[in-house]
This record gives C-alpha cells, sequence and structure tokens, in this order.
C-alpha cells in the first residue's frame, strides 16, 4: 500500500454509507432478526416464541416448500438465459453505427415499462392460455423476465466500453480470429461486469414479486406455481398479519441468498480478472 | 452487404421484443370490452376516449402535477445516488482500512432481505424523524448510499481501472481526494452514466415505497396515480391505464435516448489512455 | 423541509431500538395553530370514485369550515398494505375505510375505536338499514358502520340462453336447472363460448349455497359453518357441472384479466352487484339479465354486504371531528347525492329512496335488481374470523386442483381442512 495512506480518508469517502447503514439499514435489518423469533401481529407488541416460526416453516408449512421450489426454478431458469441474452445483444449492438443509440434504446424499451400492472396486462393477453397451466405459467414469468434484459445489457456495454482499444489493436496484430479475442480478451477484461450481473440478477432473482403478484391476483396461482418465496412472505405478513413469520421467512431467505453470494465470490477467484490485482 | 446482414439481424430481434409494447400501444386506442376480449393488434375502430379521461383531473389534482412530483422524486434520487454510490464504492475499490471485507459483506446483506418488510420499520424511523408525507424517505436513503447495488456496481467498474494509473497520480503528488476526482471518476463515467439513468427509471417506476410514504393527493407520482385505475373488477379503467402507461414511458424512453450516448464516451474518448 | 442534525439522530436511535411498537406519535392531524382541526381520511377505491369523494369532502368543507379532511386513497391492496404500515407505524389516518374481511383483524387489536356510545348522539344511525349493522359489530361493539349495501347476483345473457333452449331463470329454480341451461348453451355455442363461468372455487358463492342448505361459512361467534363433507360435495356439484360441460374450461377461468361473462367467454356469471356497472355493462350495453342466486334447498341463501364500511382509529385525536364526519358522510342528503352508487346501494334508506332519479343506467339496473330482491336477503354476517381471508384464497387454490382434474374433490376437501385449521387456528 502506499505510503501517507490514512485509514481516516476511507472513512471520510464511506461517511454518507456509514450515515445511512447505521440509520436505516442496520437497525431495521436487527429489528427484523428479533422479529423472527416472536409473534407478531403488527399492532400488538411482539410475544417471545423462540425459534417457533422457524421449525413451523420448516416442518409443517407446505406451501413454503412450493415457495422455495417455485423460487428456485425461477432463479435457475430465469438468470442464466437473461444473462445469455443480455451479453449476446450487448456484443452484437456494440460497434460503430449510426443507428447504435436506437438500437440500444429499443433493446432497452421492454426495461422501461417495469413489471407494472400495464406490462402483467399485456402479458395475460398474450400468454393467455399458458398462465392458468401449472406446467407452464412460470414460463411466462421466466420470459417476463427475460425479455426485460435492459439493464444487465446497458452494464454490458458500458463494461465493453471501458475495455482499452489498444488491446484489441495488439491482438489484431497478433492475428487473432474473433473467437479468439473474445475468449483472450473481451471475457477476461468484462469479467468483473459479467461478475457483478451475475450476482445481482441472482439476488433480485431470488426476490421477484411484483409480476407474479399482478400475474395471479397475488395468489401464486395456479396450484401454487407461481407462489413465489417474496409473494408468499407478503401474504404472511400483510395478508395474515404473522409479521413474525414473514420475518423469520425474511431472515432465512437473506441466509439462504447470502450463500449463494458467498459461493459465487468464491469461485469468482478463478474466473474473474482485475484491472487492481498485484 | 456485412453492415445490411447486421442491421437485419438486429431488427429481426427486435420485432418479437418490441411487439408487446406495440400492442400496448394500439390497445390505448381501443374501447375497453375490446381490450380485453381481442388478441388482434390493430384496434377495430380507434377511439380517443382513453386518453381524454387523462386530460382533466384526478379527484382536483391535474395530471401534469404527477409528472411533475415524479420528476423531482426521480432526479433526486439519480443526483443522489451519483454522488453518495461513487463516494462510498471509491472506498471500497481502491482503499484500504480494517473493516472493508466486512462492511462489503454487510452492505451486500442490505439488499437481501424483500423491500416490503424492510419498509415497515424504515417507515417507523420517517415516521418519528417526521417525515412521512414527503419526498425526504423517498431521496434520503440515496444520499445516504444504501443503494448497494451501485455502490457494488460501481466498485465493479473501478476495479477494472489499472491501478498503476493512481499510482502514477500518487508520485505525482495527489492524495486519494485528487485521485478520486482526476483520475477515478472520469474513469467510470459509464457507470456514472449508468447509475444516473438506472436510478431515475426505476425510481419513476417504482410503486411501493411511494405507496407507503406518500399520502396527499397533491404529492402522488405517476405510479399512485396510474394504480388508481387498476381497481381489479373495473374493466373500464383499462383503457385509460394502458393510456397512461404509454403517456408515462414517453418522458422515460426520451430520457434514456437522450442520456444513453453517454454510455458510448467512456474509456475511449477520455483522453486517458491505459 | 429541511432535516435537522437532531432529528437525524433521533430517528438513528429509533431505528435500532424500536422498541415501543405503534407506541409513534401522529405526525399529522393535530390542531394547527388556527384552531383548525386537520382530519386525515383513508379509503379505497378507484379514480372514478375519487372524484366523487373529493365533491363530498368539498362540500363537508363549507358545512363545517373548522376542520379540514385531507384524503388518502390507493386500490384495494394497496390500501391494506399502507393501511398496515402507517398503523403499525403508529401513524394512523382518524377515519377510515375498512372492508369486512378485515374488521375483526383490526378491531381485535385495539386499532378501532368502538362507536356504540356514539350512536344516536354525535353519529346518527337510525336510517341505516339494519341488516347491514351486524358486518361492523362485534358483540355488543361497533366498529364500522356500512357505507353501501351490495348482494351477489347471476348475470346472464337472456337472448343466447334463448337461442339455446335454456329455460331461464325462474322464482324457485334448482342449480340442476342451471346445470342443465349452461351444458344447453356450451352445446349451441361452444367451444368457444361456455354456459357459465365456473363458480366452484370462489368461496363466497359456496357459502351462498351452504346458506340454502341452513349452514353458514362461519359461526356468529366466528367459528367454521361447515363440515368436510359439505366441501366435498359442492365440488363433486362442480364435477358434474364440468362433465356437463356447462362451465369455462380451467385455461378460460384461470384468465385474470377480467372475468370470462364480460369477455363473452361465457353466457352467465355470478358476481356482486356493485360490479356490474363496471364490467358488464359496458360489453352487452345493457343487454343482459340479472337473477338471484338458484337454490339447493330453501331460499336463495344471499345476505346483504356491505362492500365498505367507515371506520374511526382509535387512537385519533381529533374524536369529535372524527365522528362529524362519519355521520355527514352516511346522513348528509347532499353528499348522498354525490355518491350515488359509487360505494354500492346507498346504506342509509332515506337517501336510497331519492336516489333512483339521478342513476344512469347501469346504476338503475343494479338498483332494481335490489329492489327487487332485497327482502329476501338475508342479514350480513358477523365479521369473519382473523384467517377468513387466507381460507378464502385457500379454498381458490385447492379448487385449482379439482379443477385442472388433478385432485378429486374427496382428496381435496381435507386439505382444505387442514389449511383452514391452520389458518383459524393459531
Amino acid at each position: 500500500m502506499t505510503t501517507g495512506e490514512r485509514p481516516s480518508v476511507a472513512y471520510l469517502f464511506l461517511s454518507p454509507w456509514i450515515a445511512g447503514a447505521a440509520l436505516l439499514t442496520a437497525g431495521p435489518m436487527l429489528w427484523l432478526l428479533y422479529l423472527s423469533f416472536t409473534d407478531y401481529d403488527m399492532f400488538t407488541a411482539p410475544q417471545w416464541v423462540g425459534l417457533d416460526n422457524y421449525v413451523r416453516m420448516l416442518t409443517v408449512d407446505p406451501h413454503f416448500w412450493n415457495a422455495v421450489l417455485a423460487t428456485t426454478k425461477f432463479v435457475v431458469f430465469s438468470v442464466p438465459v437473461q444473462l445469455a441474452a443480455a451479453l449476446g445483444v450487448a456484443m452484437l449492438i456494440n460497434r460503430r453505427s449510426r443507428a447504435q443509440g436506437l438500437y440500444r434504446s429499443s433493446f432497452y424499451a421492454p426495461s422501461l415499462l417495469g413489471a407494472s400492472v400495464s406490462v402483467a396486462l399485456v402479458w395475460r393477453v398474450i400468454f393467455h392460455d399458458w398462465i392458468g397451466d401449472p406446467d407452464r405459467a412460470l414460463l411466462a414469468l421466466v420470459l417476463l423476465a427475460v425479455w426485460q434484459f435492459g439493464a444487465p445489457m446497458v452494464i454490458f456495454l458500458a463494461g465493453l466500453q471501458q475495455i482499452p482499444p489498444e488491446y484489441y489493436d495488439a491482438a489484431a496484430v497478433d492475428g487473432a480470429g474473433r473467437w479468439r479475442t473474445f475468449i483472450a480478451i473481451t471475457l477476461p477484461m468484462l469479467s468483473p461486469v459479467i461478475f457483478f450481473n451475475l450476482v445481482l440478477d441472482t439476488i433480485r432473482a431470488f426476490q421477484v414479486f411484483t409480476g407474479a403478484y399482478v400475474l395471479s391476483n397475488g395468489t401464486g396461482g395456479p396450484s401454487d406455481s407461481t407462489l413465489f418465496y417474496t409473494l408468499y412472505l407478503y401474504e404472511k405478513g400483510f395478508v395474515e398479519f404473522r409479521m413474525g413469520y414473514a420475518s423469520a421467512m425474511a431472515w432465512l431467505l437473506l441466509v439462504a441468498v447470502a450463500a449463494v453470494t458467498a459461493l459465487l465470490f468464491r469461485t469468482s477467484r478463478s474466473w474473474v480478472f482485475y484491472g487492481d490485482d498485484a | 452487404m456485412r453492415r445490411a446482414l447486421w442491421h437485419l439481424a438486429v431488427l429481426a430481434l427486435l420485432v418479437p421484443l418490441l411487439y408487446p409494447i406495440l400492442w400496448l400501444t394500439f390497445a390505448s386506442f381501443k374501447p375497453a370490452s375490446e381490450i380485453v376480449q381481442s388478441l388482434a393488434l390493430l384496434p377495430r375502430d380507434a377511439i380517443l376516449d382513453n386518453y381524454q379521461r387523462l386530460t382533466g383531473d384526478f379527484a382536483g389534482v391535474p395530471a401534469w402535477r404527477f409528472f411533475v412530483n415524479s420528476t423531482i422524486v426521480a432526479g433526486g434520487c439519480a443526483a443522489a445516488n451519483v454522488a453518495s454510490c461513487s463516494l462510498a464504492a471509491y472506498a471500497f475499490a481502491r482503499l484500504r482500512f480494517r473493516l472493508r471485507g466486512v462492511l462489503f459483506a454487510f452492505m451486500l446483506a442490505t439488499i437481501m432481505l424483500p423491500v416490503h418488510i424492510v419498509l415497515l420499520p424504515q417507515y417507523t424511523i420517517f415516521q418519528r424523524l417526521g417525515l412521512v408525507d414527503s419526498f425526504w424517505p423517498l431521496i434520503l436513503p440515496k444520499l445516504l448510499a444504501t443503494d448497494a447495488f451501485f455502490v457494488f456496481l460501481m466498485v465493479q467498474f473501478m476495479r477494472t481501472i489499472p491501478r498503476e494509473l493512481d499510482e502514477a497520480a500518487r508520485i505525482d503528488g495527489c492524495g486519494s481526494i485528487r485521485i478520486f476526482g482526476a483520475v477515478v471518476l472520469p474513469l467510470v463515467r459509464p457507470a456514472l452514466v449508468t447509475t444516473a439513468i438506472f436510478t431515475f427509471i426505476w425510481t419513476w417506476n417504482d410503486f411501493l415505497t411511494q405507496l407507503i410514504y406518500l399520502s396527499t393527493p397533491e404529492k402522488y407520482t405517476l405510479p399512485l396515480a396510474l394504480r388508481l385505475f387498476i381497481d381489479q373488477t373495473d374493466q373500464n379503467s383499462y383503457g385509460p391505464m394502458l393510456a397512461l402507461s404509454a403517456l408515462a414511458i414517453v418522458p422515460i424512453l426520451l430520457f434514456f435516448a437522450a442520456f444513453q450516448r453517454l454510455l458510448v464516451e467512456g474509456f475511449a474518448t477520455s483522453g486517458l489512455k491505459g | 423541509m429541511s432535516v435537522s442534525r437532531r432529528a437525524l439522530l433521533r430517528g438513528g436511535l429509533a431505528g435500532l431500538a424500536l422498541a415501543g411498537t405503534g407506541a409513534g406519535t401522529a405526525a399529522c392531524g393535530d390542531e394547527a395553530g388556527d384552531g383548525k382541526t386537520t382530519l386525515r381520511f383513508a379509503w379505497w377505491g378507484s379514480e372514478e370514485r375519487a372524484k366523487l369523494t373529493q365533491q363530498v369532502v368539498d362540500l363537508f368543507h363549507t358545512r363545517h369550515p373548522d376542520i379540514t379532511v385531507t384524503t388518502t386513497y390507493a386500490t384495494y391492496d394497496p390500501y391494506f398494505q399502507k393501511l398496515a404500515t402507517e398503523m403499525s407505524g403508529g401513524n394512523a389516518p382518524d377515519v377510515l375505510q375498512m372492508g369486512d374481511r378485515y374488521l375483526r383483524e383490526y378491531a381485535e387489536r385495539n386499532t378501532l375505536l368502538d362507536l356504540t356510545p356514539h350512536l344516536g348522539s354525535a353519529i346518527h344511525a337510525a336510517d341505516l338499514e339494519p341488516k347491514l349493522l351486524p358486518a361492523g359489530a362485534l358483540g355488543d361493539k361497533t366498529y364500522g358502520l356500512p357505507m353501501g349495501q351490495t348482494t351477489h347476483v347471476l348475470q346472464y345473457d337472456a337472448k343466447r340462453w334463448t337461442d339455446a333452449g335454456a329455460a331461464l331463470p325462474a322464482d324457485g329454480w334448482t342449480w340442476d336447472d342451471l346445470l342443465t341451461a349452461g351444458s344447453a348453451v356450451t352445446a349451441k355455442f361452444g367451444p368457444k363460448v361456455s354456459g357459465i363461468s365456473d363458480p366452484f372455487g370462489i368461496e363466497d358463492w359456496f357459502g351462498d349455497w351452504l346458506r340454502q342448505q341452513g349452514k353458514d361459512l362461519y359461526t356468529p361467534a366466528g367459528q367454521l359453518g361447515y363440515a368436510p363433507e359439505d366441501v366435498v360435495r359442492w365440488w363433486q356439484l362442480g364435477v358434474r357441472f364440468r362433465a356437463a360441460n356447462a362451465i369455462t374450461p380451467p385455461a378460460v377461468t384461470s384468465n385474470t384479466t377480467g372475468t370470462p361473462f364480460p369477455r363473452k367467454e361465457s353466457t352467465a356469471e355470478f358476481c356482486p352487484d356493485s360490479t356490474i356497472g363496471m364490467t358488464s355493462f359496458e360489453t352487452y350495453g345493457g343487454d343482459f339479465a340479472l337473477s338471484p342466486f338458484p337454490t339447493a334447498g330453501t331460499g336463495i341463501g344471499q345476505v346483504t354486504q356491505p362492500p365498505m364500511m367507515i371506520s374511526v382509529a382509535q387512537r385519533t385525536r381529533n374524536r369529535d371531528a372524527a365522528l362529524t364526519f362519519v355521520d355527514f358522510f352516511l346522513n348528509d342528503p347532499e353528499a348522498g347525492a354525490v355518491l350515488g352508487m359509487s360505494r354500492g346501494l346507498p346504506a342509509n334508506l332515506k337517501i336510497r329512496e331519492t336516489l333512483s332519479s339521478t342513476l344512469t343506467d347501469e346504476w338503475k339496473m343494479v338498483a332494481d335488481y335490489e329492489a327487487k330482491v332485497s327482502p329476501r336477503l338475508l342479514p350480513a354476517p358477523a365479521p369473519p374470523p382473523k384467517g377468513a381471508g387466507v381460507v378464502k384464497t385457500q379454498f381458490q387454490r385447492i379448487y385449482d386442483d379439482v379443477m385442472n382434474a388433478s385432485a378429486t374433490p374427496e382428496q381435496a376437501a381435507p386439505r382444505l381442512m387442514s389449511e383452514i385449521q391452520q389458518a383459524l387456528g393459531a
């Protein structure tokens, strides 16, 4: 490390973030952790019940497992397909052309709509036959997520811009072909961005909510096939007023997602290359 | 020839992707009964009623008011996120301090709890601060860099910058603050632009937080107004809802089209070559 | 709009400790400096209802210049999420709209004011339809007053029924008659159009069917009012309807863009009569008919129900003003004329009498139906127990399996019962 660097400078840069953590995030997280060990109906004082909520969730609640299954399926299908689509399109349109701005905006357009109720209405009309079918309703939601690949695409595009053109010039001088250039330069240079998209997309996919909520009218139907984890959590908390149970579900989700994220970080050591690597 | 093929390939992909949007736009000119009954793209007889219903006011609040409110909130959040997240990201990406690993892990953990439930204690905090029913609960969290998504995004972009660049600047006598402003920030401009664009659009579309914190109809934003048309039992409202959706996309589409240009002007044009 | 450092610090500590629940101080709704009282009134509904409600609030301001009412509104689901969050955070609105399904949940958790002591004094309640009052009462306490009245109805396309040679509904017609008619319509207009929208997944219609046989969804004390065998019989009836091709296929039933009847994918559908003006009326241009339910024993089993009630928050700091506003909303003739049928047929009988002249066609159709059927309606049921909302969802969820033929009624009913036990138990 360079000399003359005082750690206090780091905390200076971090000060807004630290204030935010202290004021707005750490407290609520701990409060929810506490609630997860209680029976809490939102209006009267929480009653301590120990591990009850966790035990009930894991042993007697069949919908909990339906929710875990539906969410896992969604994550496994939507994340890789969405990222592949985003990277593919980003590579495709990343070339000098007067039409590039137009194309970029067009590919991003579906994402502008968000998972709004209007989009849900359109989806219902287009996937009319799928949404009532327990075997295919989830697929319609995966397609909805994949359709809105704009965010990772833009991030990939930004990442591609970040690669110094000299690297490509050098590769061209060496006579490397297109595929070779992609493997030897683009992928490693883009790897921090790929990693970012992978981690964040995974975290977000685990929390998928709005599309399923509006498409199934909040029921997660048909036959629990789109009962995503957060949908069920929402129902427990805000419809049934079992906020203790919902908090326990939330914390279990946090632990599960954290575990997956940690795993991704672990694997990243072998495939993500940073410009600041010593 | 290869150019033409390229255009063709891009357009072939775009047709199915844009079809739903096209359908939505055309449907906004259909009467309610036709929207739910017909899959056809083109309206049998196009009407403007759905748009006319939007021109008046919503229980005394003119529709443009929601646009203005949304613009203030989304613009404020975008500016706040760019400023606060880049500061935090620089510390995480480039500076050494004892708790770095722990704090970084904690930061990621903050976005792993579902937003619905986190809003509950956060509401209590803002309620006690007396800030409920103002734009503060929407903008303040962004000023305080609670959006871990963007902190992490900028960390990743900053880490692609070769460290020799700041080493060189440091030898020239620059401190961390100068390096941040003069070396790092210009180099991660694509990430800054991305942050601004995404924050703006996502805030523009965000319903839940705005629902919880805003109470007075004069302070309502577009998503709140939009949802007033979604009475599940009320099919008559589908038309105006689609019309308002179609209108609501226009500003963010223009916004995106205007700012996406900045995305291309990254490393290549920043004048600093690695 | 500035945040003082002290305030931030205070909030931070609050965030870390957050010990008391709902103990926050109400930020608004206090005496302003000029001696004016500000009330916050929260309700759900769409943009159309917002217009009329705002007119009534404006009217109230002219009558009571010392009270300012601010409104806040959203549609049903978001409304209740916001309400729960606000109440939990100690920032309840002073006056609020309450639904039958949530009334007990809120009332038993001490969030709603008992209005009983104020009936006859601050709030004039003598003109309210007495059959509606039980919906807002728990024991001898009143937590919500009816804002309107609805009941269930069968809407059907009389033209198509006649074309298909189906017998039109008449007094004392039965579920078997309905089956025959539905099956005749599907035979004539199928497969794109089915006779009847599948009603068997909806707990409300099950309730009507139960009451025709002297049972109910819940007892007045809030216990479950039926046995597993009843569920089996109801769903078996559904299986018979499906076998006879009388009802919509699963894919049509599950399409949640509106319902099959307004989409003209079926020719008959049960619904709350308050929704007709918003759905079928436009598609059919008024060219359809309304009938009470078919019977499975004695009577039509239908009840009067307030689609929404008006309640006062227990912790309101402006109790008197809140009561004044409630009284005005329910009883003022001018307010009643403005509101029309936007919250169902008015609960106030005097206002109801003056209404007919001002109604548009769709609401006139509903008002006529109500007038005809009202004498035969049973009083509103007591507020359902906590967890009833879950039961309603589960009823639909588990019926999905019967509908998709992945479970028989005999297999599905015990699953429902165990869900009910969980939902109503704990």
